[in-house]
């Protein structure tokens, strides 16, 4: 080409060539896809291949080219579509997908209630091992009084909010929950499913945590109990998957009367349907990992006289507040472990 | 007739590798990709429809709704047509669909019943255009032809080898004893002057304000 005829804009002129030869598919690959780039951005390319087409049928119109058996003559009449017709279309296309998009959201909120159910599920769990300690009654002679993790446990009331129980309880329900909840987008039945997995996986937890406090008869160090506390998240995750265990079970069946049933046999989730409370089978005295206790108040059956603290297993003294690396109190380690659990009154 | 197999859709058979791609994109949701397509075929898609319909707004809207059929189903289009060959099938069957429900319609002073019996054989109707739009009809293929004379002999070769003949690149290059590349660039530079006259008659006021 000719110097004088250089365009003045020879960079704007070289892609405009690329898009001549991407419309008539001659462009090479690395060049097609960044003229594709372009041609997704630019409508002023898209509406230069608009002319082109219209030019090239035009000229084919009068070449009078026509397939052998196709329309008639004049078939290919070069026809105009009105400026602005590719915007109409573009227009009518966004407000057909913008109605369509009206009418999934108002479908949606039917599928939105499925985790949310269980979600609602998992607070009733937590909020009934809240309010079970306080219908309990006095513990028999013999037995001291647990640390509190209140002020007013020595009152003879667990209501004190047990602020970490019930909040640790729906945490581990709320982290089983959402596993399970990519399933109930997919199936309307899950949320049944759901309700009782999260119980169970709440037993289960509460299980696991008394056994391992059972067995933890010396003082721990934080390191240790933080171990406890990562070994207790896995027995939790575990629990998740175990078959659902009716909510009767979990209410009428005293924890320790449970957990010292001997030779009671555990799926490996630690729980067997009809004892969800019943230790882990591999767990022995020997090989169980020191883990944090339970508060008293998550645990069912305990009410007043309080759930099990640091160390339990030794002499525990009542404490006004609940601190669970409350250091260890000699003396009371021995009542501790010889109290016996009333069974839970009736709802 | 309207169903058969265009001959340039033989002879052109590199260009659709543009048609498969943008397809493809709009496959996955590249809205942009189906503009382009829109624009390329919007005139051809209202020429084949103006032989169905006569009313020239009715037309548009046929062409319309062609263009939003096409992108409804363009999820199940597999590519085992061209795109242009499956889209002329939409556009006849619309048009034919259109026409059918208007004869479901108590007739009206635009729609002869006996005209009626001509749809299917697709013959084209009466042309009842404004003088406006048939002048610019004539004004559009005025424009084309006139540039395509006006060209250097090499340019004027080379775009009607490529558009009417359906040749390649390599075969033109060949016919015309030079390289690839000034195949390449005499097409384009006869496109560009064709351009220059057809911009004018065919910009939208949005297209102007773009810098035209």
């Amino acid at each position: 080409m000719p110097m004088h005829m250089t365009p003045p804009n020879s960079s704007g002129h070289d892609d405009r060539e690329a898009l001549s030869a991407l419309f008539d598919g001659e462009l090479e690959a690395d060049a097609a896809r960044f003229a594709h780039r372009r041609l997704g951005h630019d409508p002023q390319w898209r509406d230069a291949c608009g002319r082109w087409q219209l030019a090239g049928d035009v000229l084919r119109r009068h070449a009078g080219r026509l397939s052998a058996g196709a329309a008639p003559a004049g078939f290919a009449d070069p026809g105009f579509a009105e400026p602005g017709f590719a915007e109409r279309v573009a227009q009518a296309l966004e407000a057909e997908s913008r109605q369509a998009g009206q009418i999934a959201v108002a479908n949606a909120p039917r599928r939105r209630w499925i985790p949310g159910a269980a979600l609602a599920a998992s607070v009733a769990v937590a909020a009934l091992f809240v309010v079970r300690p306080l219908s309990e009654p006095e513990p028999g002679p013999g037995l001291a009084p647990a640390p509190l993790m209140a002020s007013d446990a020595e009152s003879g009331s667990a209501g004190t909010s047990p602020v970490d129980a019930p909040a640790t309880a729906l945490a581990q329900s709320e982290d089983m929950a959402p596993a399970a909840s990519p399933s109930a987008s997919e199936s309307s039945t899950f949320e049944p499913a759901a309700a009782e997995a999260v119980m169970a996986a709440a037993a289960t937890a509460v299980a696991a945590a008394e056994t391992s406090r059972r067995s933890d008869r010396a003082p721990r160090s934080l390191g240790q109990r933080r171990t406890s506390r990562s070994n207790e998240a896995a027995s939790m995750t575990v629990a998740a998957e175990t078959p659902a265990v009716t909510g009767p079970v979990i209410e009428s069946v005293p924890v320790d009367a449970i957990a010292s049933l001997p030779g009671s046999t555990t799926t490996p989730s630690g729980a067997t349907p009809s004892n969800p409370f019943a230790p882990a089978a591999t767990e022995t005295d020997a090989d169980a990992t020191p883990s944090r206790p339970w508060p008293r108040a998550v645990l069912p059956g305990y009410g007043e006289r309080g759930g099990y603290a640091v160390g339990f297993g030794e002499a525990v003294q009542a404490s006004p507040s609940f601190f669970p690396f409350e250091p260890q109190l000699s003396g009371q380690q021995e009542a501790v472990a010889a109290e016996e659990p009333s069974p839970p009154p009736e709802r | 007739m309207a169903e058969n197999k265009l001959a340039q859709d033989d002879a052109h058979g590199p260009d659709h590798a543009l048609d498969q791609e943008l397809v493809r994109r709009v496959q996955r949701g590249d809205s942009t990709a189906f503009d382009a397509l829109v624009r390329k075929y919007q005139h051809r898609i209202v020429g084949l429809i103006g032989r169905y319909i006569a009313d020239w707004s009715e037309c548009q809207d046929v062409a319309q709704e062609t263009f939003m059929r096409a992108y409804r189903a363009l999820p199940n289009f597999r590519g085992d047509a061209q795109f242009y060959t499956w889209l002329h099938r939409i556009a006849v069957n619309t048009a034919k669909n259109h026409l059918a429900a208007q004869n479901r319609r108590p007739p009206t002073d635009d729609v002869d019943a006996a005209d009626a019996e001509q749809f299917d054989g697709g013959i084209r109707l009466r042309d009842t255009d404004t003088p406006d739009r048939e002048l610019m009809r004539q004004e559009i293929e005025r424009a084309v032809m006139e540039t395509v004379q006006s060209l250097p002999e090499e340019l004027a070769t080379a775009i009607t080898l490529r558009e009417v003949e359906g040749m390649s690149y390599e075969e033109i290059a060949s016919r015309m004893d030079c390289p690839i590349g000034t195949v390449r660039s005499r097409i384009f530079r006869a496109r560009e002057a064709i351009d220059e006259r057809l911009r004018p008659l065919l910009d939208t006021p949005s297209t102007r304000e773009r810098g035209h």
